[in-house]
């Protein structure tokens, strides 16, 4: 399994945090790829906006009354997207490569297990955050790091 | 015991606190400003705005560390300390900390009882000269477990210390509960380790 990236996109449709991944020989003392670099570039944009364009064609054609039908992930010749949307309108978004095939558990985890704990419950950080205002915070990052990063 | 205990959720108690200090700040500066203007007309003029809801900005206010938000705080937590000591007495009138009521013994019971109630934790160290200073000292304060500023640590140190004037309130408002009356400075020793120097007229 590779992750080539990661992002957040906030209820506003702002890009509030990006990682990309590099592979690096020595994980542990290389930095690899960039934090919050790519977030205001027009990618970040293009991509929300497929899938945005995605998940509401996905509840047009296909929603049942009892279930709403949702975007889990999209592919293309080169990676594959992987996409879980909160209730509450936040956005998340892996890339990874083709041979993985479903990261809803991973996406919901880092929601509930870093995003409401480190980011909701810091009363230190907004919860809802400015336009072109990035999550910071040291620790999500080092966790989100953790989780899905390089090994 | 076998009847059910009254428990409140521990991240809805973690929400509210966590609110304490921008609440003290909002009501200091609204007073601050409607004082200025009138006091006549001081009562309809309290209301909190909305506009820094959702965000932290309030905690770059310069009235951070004002004496107005300090003393609320404090305040708080005296009226709850003073309560829970008696919550706790009753529950546990058997505690035989609470046999004999000496200040050593009196420190312990916070170090154990109160700490324990309120954090699900004990104090880690208890320190005393045996001329009515202490130091009580928690090595992970379990209120700034989440707590970490998108600036950098030093910030997040910066903006915690308010809430330790709730915790050092409880502790002033224990022993007043005991008839000890005394003065706490509370400080952050190595984040997110805390220490409370009491200082005692016994």
């Amino acid at each position: 399994m590779t992750i080539f990236s990661f992002w957040i996109f906030d209820r506003h449709c702002n890009c509030i945090y990006s990682r990309e991944w590099t592979q690096v020989l020595n994980p542990a003392t290389e930095s690899s790829g960039t934090i919050n670099a790519k977030a205001n570039e027009d990618n970040a944009k293009l991509l929300f906006g497929v899938l945005f364009s995605l998940r509401n064609i996905a509840r047009k054609v296909g929603d049942t009354p009892e279930q709403e039908n949702t975007l889990n992930s999209f592919a293309t010749a080169k990676y594959r997207a992987h996409f879980y949307e909160s209730p509450s309108g936040l956005r998340l978004c892996i890339l990874s490569d083709l041979e993985t095939q479903n990261l809803q558990t991973q996406l919901r985890d880092v929601y509930s297990n870093i995003y409401v704990e480190h980011i909701v419950k810091n009363p230190l950080s907004p919860v809802d955050f400015k336009p072109g205002s990035k999550i910071t915070n040291q620790r999500f990052i080092r966790l989100v790091d953790r989780y899905l990063g390089p090994q | 015991m076998t009847e059910i205990t009254p428990q409140v959720n521990a991240t809805c108690l973690d929400l509210l606190i966590n609110e304490m200090v921008p609440l003290a700040i909002r009501t200091t500066r609204e007073l601050k400003q409607s004082y200025e203007q009138a006091i006549e007309s001081l009562v309809p003029q309290i209301s909190i705005k909305d506009e820094d809801t959702g965000d932290v900005e309030i905690l770059n206010s310069e009235l951070l560390h004002s004496e107005d938000v300090t003393h609320k705080l404090e305040n708080c937590g005296y009226s709850i300390g003073i309560r829970l000591s008696e919550v706790l007495i009753y529950k546990d009138s058997q505690n035989e900390i609470l046999k004999n009521l000496e200040l050593l013994n009196i420190m312990k019971f916070i170090c154990r009882d109160v700490w324990r109630e309120l954090y699900g934790k004990q104090m880690d160290n208890l320190r005393t000269n045996h001329r009515g200073t202490f130091v009580l000292i928690d090595n992970a304060f379990k209120t700034f477990q989440r707590f970490d500023s998108p600036v950098d640590l030093q910030d997040t140190i910066y903006k915690c210390k308010p809430y330790l004037w709730i915790s050092s309130g409880i502790i002033r408002g224990v022993l007043k509960s005991f008839g000890v009356d005394s003065l706490i400075t509370p400080e952050i020793t190595k984040f997110p380790m805390v220490s409370f120097n009491i200082q005692t007229n016994v």
